[in-house]
């Protein structure tokens, strides 16, 4: 049988060991928190894809890029008016029959004379993912603007233009 | 004390074997923490899950980005990719181990066609050390080609 003074040592050190128990799980659990941390298994290319689709737009020859036919040319920067539109830039970027995945608001304010002219691409997909533009988590959509001085390519003319460009990648 | 009483340890001596019972058992803990994490290292460091991701990613900007050219275009792909298996089904860029028949570990990524002037050549298997080079031909059918040694192996459609 022990004392009491060999119980209450006795009872001080199985507390310490459960403050050594406890800590150790802490140390244990934290590293691997920081193990898993650190693994990374993808890797985040909306803003890189974003800017790549916003360019194609712009300056594919598919696109809105005015391309002479006779040369088998395109000039990147110069629209082609006849191309601006919903039907031809549905095609121009083409996901599928269903497109979730991306969709667009093109201005073109015609230098000079304010004249404005708007378009979509994937108006269907723009009108449900614009609003949720900058949400956090999952449900959130990414937002891409660009604004560029063009030329514009009318019939046989040729104006000066800005180009607005709003894109929207859905996922954060 | 009445815990210890209850206890299997009793007696002067069962408090050191108490203490020394404490200490196996952080070492049994310890033991079997390290073997987990090791495990895990191991596993980690087979997994090819990022290289998947990484390549299905990088290879849909490519053929987005390969679209965006003007004129007729000649690209070699920098990345060793023989351990994968590359195919392109619709818009999207399927990329798995090739040695493994598991298509549960296959990691996908979207790219766009043009409607009207699509991908015609499907490619299955990059060999060490290749190099993949797309074509925009004049037909405006765009071809990728995989290429061995400087040689052509296929040059798919178009």
């Amino acid at each position: 049988m022990l004392n009491k003074k060999a119980q209450t040592g006795m009872t001080m050190n199985q507390g310490l060991l459960i403050v050594r128990m406890m800590f150790m799980i802490f140390v244990s659990v934290s590293v691997v928190f920081l193990v898993f941390k650190f693994v990374a298994l993808s890797v985040d290319v909306k803003p890189a894809e974003g800017n790549i689709l916003l360019n194609r737009l712009i300056s594919s020859p598919g696109c809105l890029a005015y391309t002479d036919l006779e040369l088998n040319r395109s000039y990147p920067g110069i629209i082609d008016m006849a191309r601006f539109n919903s039907s031809h830039l549905d095609d121009c970027i083409y996901f599928g029959e269903s497109n979730d995945y991306a969709a667009a608001n093109l201005t073109l304010l015609i230098l000079g004379t304010g004249k404005l002219n708007t378009t979509y691409y994937n108006k269907d997909g723009y009108i449900i993912l614009r609003p949720r533009a900058g949400l956090a988590g999952t449900g959130g959509v990414m937002l891409f603007k660009q604004k560029r001085y063009v030329l514009l390519k009318d019939g046989e003319d040729m104006k000066r233009a800005l180009l607005t460009v709003e894109l929207v990648l859905p996922g954060n | 004390m009445m815990l210890l009483k209850r206890g299997v340890f009793r007696g002067r001596r069962a408090q050191t074997e108490h203490e020394a019972m404490w200490t196996i058992a952080e070492m049994v803990f310890f033991s079997i923490f390290l073997i987990t994490l090791m495990l895990f290292a191991r596993s980690a460091w087979r997994n090819t899950t990022f290289e998947k991701n990484y390549l299905a990613r990088d290879m849909a900007m490519t053929l987005n980005t390969l679209y965006m050219s003007p004129q007729r275009l000649t690209f070699s792909y920098p990345y060793n990719a023989s351990k994968y298996n590359m195919l392109y089904q619709g818009s999207v860029v399927r990329v798995g181990d090739a040695e493994s028949k598991n298509k549960k570990t296959d990691r996908i990524y979207w790219f766009a066609d043009e409607k009207w002037r699509r991908l015609d050549y499907m490619l299955s298997r990059i060999e060490s050390p290749s190099l993949i080079l797309y074509l925009i031909t004049p037909s405006e059918k765009l071809v990728i080609i995989s290429d061995n040694n400087n040689g052509i192996i296929s040059p798919g459609g178009g």
